[in-house]
């Protein structure tokens, strides 16, 4: 069993138990997804992605903006949900995706106490949220009552169908996302990667 | 208000605390840039963590 499960990813279990849970919720698409990602892992652990493992890719920003500036243009001027949202979204996906899927160097450096505190405060309030927004699900639903106990799609959606919301969501998303993605961030000793 | 949206309240003010922090006193927080880029370090991680990234934006815009 060791040998078997020698290498997994340790989010898969937890992306597993969000497909159970997106099923059990009748959220197929969402499901869907995220047994797309579970899938996505296993093909990454297994190394059965062909190809091989390649370098980290270096995107200049002039892409970076071009892809932000279209995604955003289509998912603010287009009515919710619509067939283009979904397929600027699903080619966002891929284009997030393939900029993360690249080798790893060597271990993570040993993390200071400083570093150790800040990971225990994020993880802290990401639990948090995780654990307000299940109960505000389970009472609604319990209570039959979402104006009571509302989910933070219940609070959003108003929000999201008003351009201003929609913009300051973008903009918070998108920016969120390249912070992640580190596109332009400065490789250690190394210069700002620009178009 | 409700209950969930006072929590939800609170968590956004403290994470606000804890971004803003480390500007004004380096030693109590590390910047979250730099959270970030430890966490990003590994693959299985950047996966996940795009993953759920990804899916916060097709929920709420393809709701």
């Amino acid at each position: 069993m060791k040998r078997l499960l020698k290498g997994i990813n340790p989010w898969l279990p937890v992306f597993a138990f969000l497909v159970v849970f997106q099923t059990l919720r009748g959220a197929t698409v969402d499901a869907i997804y995220f047994g797309f990602v579970c899938v996505y892992m296993i093909a990454d652990w297994k190394r059965l992605i062909p190809g091989g493992m390649p370098e980290r890719k270096q995107v200049g920003k002039r892409i970076v903006w071009l892809v932000i500036l279209v995604g955003s243009v289509v998912l603010l001027f287009n009515k919710r949900n619509s067939w283009l949202d979904v397929l600027v979204l699903i080619v966002l996906l891929g284009f997030a995706m393939w900029l993360t899927y690249y080798r790893d160097h060597g271990p993570k450096p040993s993390a200071t106490p400083l570093m150790n505190r800040t990971k225990w405060v994020w993880m802290s309030l990401a639990l948090a949220m995780a654990v307000s927004e299940l109960f505000a699900y389970i009472w609604a639903n319990v209570n039959k009552d979402d104006h009571s106990y509302p989910t933070i799609s219940i609070i959003m959606n108003p929000i999201l169908e008003n351009p201003l919301g929609r913009i300051v969501f973008l903009t918070c998303w998108s920016l969120i996302g390249v912070g992640l993605l580190g596109v332009w961030r400065k490789p250690r000793g190394g210069a700002n990667v620009d178009s | 208000m409700s209950i969930p949206e006072i929590e939800y309240l609170i968590i956004l003010l403290a994470a606000g605390v804890a971004w803003l922090l480390p500007k004004f006193r380096p030693g109590a927080l590390s910047p979250i840039g730099e959270l970030v880029e430890r966490i990003m370090h590994n693959r299985n991680t950047r996966i996940a963590v795009i993953a759920v990234w990804w899916w916060l934006g097709w929920h709420f815009f393809t709701a």
